[in-house]
């Protein structure tokens, strides 16, 4: 037997010093106005997430050109640096702080997943560099924790879930027996309780008659589609999303199960133009927060209009709502730089002062008003409706909009969600906008 | 022989401080690395003996979690305590299934592994209280004797790669070593000899855990936070690949092949953020083609070509 | 002489064949037994038997007071009862000093996970092995490149380097020119005799027979049919024309 181990050993310093002597090191002074302000950003752009990512990446892509073809900030250019979140939750991490200390990236637009917010959070805190969550919605992450950099331009899972119920329950619709059918991790776990606890809140006789958790990325769905079939539920509820989501209704909808049942098709808007006019009717669907392309709020902003027509020129689609959220959320960047830059008599802000700027943010979106609550997380409203084919549309459109404000479908800063949901007041439905009431 | 191969693993420590130095995210990666070539010292330490895990994220992220429940349920913030509760935990568990698994060979062993590591997967994702399901658990910021490491963790996963190489050195001088070798290559010869070769396959099959718990608790530390994909096949995948990139042949080849692959992952994020995934299958297949031992296996190629020559 | 194993009673049957039938045999301490037999008798199976790699149907042996038919080949070769195969089993990605280390040190010691295989006292009696058999210049080869003759030669090697009590030997010149046949038995049976192991080989080649074995077993279709001194048995007309087929 030989042994390789020391010129293995000094091959392998070699390699990693070559890897590293290859990487730019920026210079980079406090306080200085840099050449251009790079901005990380994290999201899938492969993998099976990438149908949920790669809108969002097309969105940064657009907005940050917009945004330097008017001047970028204070004349600094703007350059989006992409983060592949597909690489794992230690890559990403590395990422990160590769970014942080090694490009002097001062700010990131991180993440699309639940488990990598949660892991950068702390680096973001450690590394004192603002982050801006974009769509990881989970709310264990500002639960029981203070962050100094980290912030989410999005809502939690706990209004997105609650308007679902709530519009049942003012539609009056029958929500007796309740079938649910959720990816099988967090995502779907909290959504299907706080979904259920609505419900319960203002109807104590609603049951859940059936309780699905498929794996992420299953196949096929015909055990589960037979078992929703068999228990008769009057509503069936999903998150679904992606592929996985259009596997669901794709093999639903030939057994008439949406027929058999009202499905709420939380992320039905997303797969509109999948399936065009084949999409169920009558389907409780939304955007999770105001990213609906059609509303009155967009089609009256010049600016998401423009959005609009750009992305679909480039892109040939509809920008789905993580578009949207990806495009708030830089705006979110801007409107802090330009905040920052503004209480700092144009002196360019480090990250201390940028996190500064961010808190209590009030950013006009492309979507709506977005305002950074105190204890950082978002507060948008959340629109939803149902699925309605109308002519001369390819796909259907949402119908019988409403637009919940957000501060009526979000708990207090610091309350327990699930608390808060059971000790909704009894008018609570009353005092919410009705169905219908939003746009034509 | 002994002499200079202690200078050249002293040079290679002194270089790897000097990167670390020179920038503060280089010791982070460094760190994560070679946590990760522990875990695949330990799968090439089944290399060794003819039997490919494909399972052996299972152990890496034992050691995660371990670390994690410590920290969770104890409040537990030092290093040094987070490190033996991964490894202990890894070990335990490679204890449990090596009992059972390696009385397998070849593709069964192989599958075996895979399933086991993928069932626990499917329990930590589903068993959300418990676990805190798809979104993981975080680890807290770690402390060495009440103080804050700061850079402390690198050094200290230095010194449990040269503590592990060193020890697994001298361990595959040993008999039980060489019986590895032996084992892939005759085992009822190894049993008329008198040994038991699936006693032995235990032994270092617990070993391998350990060194997959030691490399997953590391890791975790670093990262803060564990996820259930690191029980994720595709985590086994790449502690497998960083082993076979390396070179099985030598302790120092899967610290090569992870430190490779993340330096080529690295440098694909750097430059082609959206082409990883192509960088790394290119830079595997370079090596599976032009160096099939591995990287160790560079050194003999001059050598080789000379002999093809004559 | 004192019985050193007993077998007694042995039954093998592979499917339909019967590889042992009712094979009763008994090995006397110091000696050297041939067996013989036609190809197919159960030679080996009986070889395999005695050294825990066939459970018998039915029958026993026994090696002093052990019963030896529920064992593993390991725990057997721990009792002090080695073998060499009939096709040669060698580490073959290790040299040849390396396979006869591991013997070494598989007798000594092998559970001490931070002793070198290469300690002096290990690497002295390996290449004591290696001398007995002449071995001494191929110690740094690897086993994969060794020729026939000499792979058989280091199998046996390693079964000596275990300093067994007693020896099974499955046609130790099988494959190999008799020229060099001569050679490999004159320095095994000489090294076994200065070792004072009792020994078992299986041979064909009946002038090897007649000039080591003290006594001579022989084997037809699963049973012993005669035994007894080598002049005798490879006299007796009827015995020749039973393992006449075999040459
Ligand atoms: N593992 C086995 N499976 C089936 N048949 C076997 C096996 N081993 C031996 N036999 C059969 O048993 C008989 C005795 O074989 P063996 O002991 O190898 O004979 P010998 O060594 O005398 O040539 C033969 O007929 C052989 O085909
Ligand atoms: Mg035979």
């Amino acid at each position: 037997m030989q042994h390789y181990s020391r010129k293995t050993a000094s091959l392998a310093g070699v390699l990693f010093g070559l890897v590293f002597g290859l990487l730019p090191q920026a210079a980079w002074g406090a306080g200085e106005r840099p050449a251009q302000l790079k901005v990380g950003v994290f999201t899938f752009v492969s993998g099976p997430a990438a149908s949920y990512g790669m809108p969002a990446k097309n969105a940064a892509d657009l907005m940050f050109e917009s945004l330097n073809a008017g001047g970028g900030l204070a004349g600094v250019r703007l350059e989006p640096v992409f983060v592949d979140e597909a690489q794992g939750t230690d890559a990403v991490v590395s990422e990160f702080r590769r970014l942080v200390t090694s490009r002097h990236v001062p700010v990131m637009i991180a993440a699309l997943s639940s488990a990598n917010c949660l892991a950068l959070a702390p680096v973001a805190e450690q590394l004192k560099t603002p982050m801006i969550a974009w769509n990881c919605d989970t709310h264990h992450l500002f639960l029981k924790k203070k962050y100094r950099y980290v912030f989410r331009a999005n809502t939690s899972t706990v209004p997105e879930f609650v308007a679902y119920a709530a519009y049942l329950l003012q539609k009056k619709a029958d929500v007796s027996r309740v079938g649910i059918i959720d990816p099988d991790y967090a995502f779907g776990h909290d959504a299907a309780v706080i979904f259920s606890e609505t419900l319960r809140r203002f109807r104590p006789d609603s049951k859940l008659v059936v309780e699905l958790y498929p794996r992420l990325g299953s196949p096929s769905y015909s055990t589960e589609i037979s078992r929703l079939l068999a228990a008769h539920p009057a509503v069936i509820f999903t998150n679904f999303w992606g592929a996985d989501l259009e596997n669901f209704v794709r093999q639903a909808l030939p057994r008439k199960l949406f027929s058999q049942s009202l499905a709420v098709i939380a992320l039905g808007t997303t797969v509109f133009e999948e399936f065009g006019q084949r999409f169920p009717q009558g389907a409780v669907v939304g955007v999770l927060g105001d990213g609906w392309y059609h509303s009155p709020a967009v089609r009256a902003n010049p600016q998401a209009q423009r959005f609009i027509k750009n992305y679909q020129e480039r892109f040939h689609q509809v920008p789905v709502f993580p578009a949207f959220k990806m495009a708030n959320a830089v705006l979110v960047v801007e409107a802090a730089y330009r905040r920052a830059l503004r209480e700092n008599k144009g002196q360019w802000p480090d990250s201390e002062r940028l996190a500064r700027a961010l808190e209590g943010l009030r950013v006009k979106t492309l979507t709506g008003p977005l305002t950074l609550r105190a204890d950082h997380d978002g507060l948008t409203d959340q629109i939803v409706g149902v699925s309605r084919n109308v002519a001369g549309s390819p796909y259907p459109v949402m119908a019988d909009m409403v637009r919940y404000p957000g501060e009526l479908v979000t708990p207090p800063v610091d309350a327990d969600p699930i608390q808060w949901i059971k000790t909704l007041p009894a008018d609570y439905l009353e005092r919410l906008p009705k169905p219908g009431s939003y746009g034509p | 022989m002994k002499g200079p191969r202690a200078l050249l693993w002293v040079c290679l420590a002194a270089a790897a401080v000097a990167v670390a130095l020179a920038s503060p995210w280089a010791s982070f990666i460094l760190t994560v690395a070679l946590a990760k070539g522990l875990a695949a010292l330990g799968v090439a330490l089944l290399l060794r003996a003819g039997l490919m895990s494909l399972g052996h994220a299972l152990f890496y992220a034992a050691g995660g979690y371990g670390a994690a429940y410590l920290a969770r349920w104890l409040g537990v913030t030092d290093l040094l305590l987070l490190l033996g509760a991964g490894f202990l935990s890894a070990t335990v568990l490679g204890l449990f299934t090596g009992a059972v698994l390696v009385r397998y060979r070849a593709i069964f062993f192989a599958m075996l592994n895979l399933a086991a590591s993928m069932v626990f997967f499917s329990l930590v994702t589903k068993l959300y209280n418990l676990t805190g399901g798809s979104d993981g658990m975080p680890l807290p910021v770690p402390t060495m004797f009440g103080l804050k490491p700061g850079q402390g963790l690198f050094y200290l996963t230095l010194a449990c790669v040269f503590v592990c190489a060193g020890g697994l050195r001298r361990y595959l001088d040993s008999a039980m070593g060489q019986g590895l070798g032996a084992i892939a290559t005759n085992e009822i010869r190894l049993e008329y000899l008198g040994i038991s070769v699936n006693g032995l396959l235990f032994v270092n099959y617990a070993i391998s855990a350990g060194l997959g718990g030691l490399g997953g608790a590391l890791a975790a530390i670093a990262i803060g936070h564990v996820t259930p994909e690191l029980f994720f096949w595709t985590t086994s995948a790449q502690l497998l690949l960083g082993a076979a990139l390396g070179g099985a042949g030598s302790v120092a080849g899967p610290f090569a092949g992870m430190l490779l692959l993340e330096g080529v992952r690295t440098a694909a994020s750097q430059y082609a953020p959206l082409l990883w995934e192509m960088a790394m299958g290119l830079c595997a297949l370079a090596v599976a083609l032009f160096v099939p031992q591995g990287l160790s296996g560079i050194v003999d190629l001059p050598q080789q070509w000379k002999r093809a020559v004559q | 002489m004192k019985p050193i194993l007993k077998a007694e009673d042995l039954q093998v049957a592979f499917g339909g064949v019967i590889a042992a039938d009712r094979v009763n045999l008994t090995v006397l301490a110091d000696e050297v037994l041939a067996i013989v037999g036609s190809n197919g008798s159960g030679k080996t199976t009986f070889v395999n038997v005695c050294t825990g790699y066939i459970k018998p149907r039915r029958g026993e042996v026994y090696f002093g007071n052990t019963a030896l038919s529920r064992l593993h080949p390991r725990a057997i070769t721990r009792l002090g009862i080695a073998r060499a195969f009939q096709i040669p089993q060698l580490f073959a990605e290790h040299t040849v000093l390396e396979n006869l280390l591991l013997a070494a040190a598989a007798r000594r010691g092998f559970w001490r996970p931070f002793s070198a295989i290469s300690r002096p006292c290990y690497l002295e009696e390996a290449r004591e092995a290696l001398g007995l058999l002449g071995l001494e210049g191929c110690a740094s080869q690897r086993a994969a490149q060794l020729s026939e003759g000499t792979r058989k030669l280091v199998d046996i090697a390693m079964a000596l380097a275990l300093r067994p009590r007693l020896l099974f030997m499955d046609e130790p010149t099988s494959g190999v020119s008799s020229d060099e046949a001569i050679v490999i038995m004159e320095a095994v049976m000489g090294a076994l005799a200065r070792a004072g192991i009792t020994t078992v080989f299986v041979e064909h080649d009946m002038e090897m027979v007649r000039r080591y074995a003290h006594r001579v077993a022989v084997w037809e279709s699963g049973r012993v049919v005669a035994q007894g001194q080598p002049h005798g048995i490879l006299h007796d007309s009827q015995i020749r024309e039973s393992i006449a087929g075999m040459a």
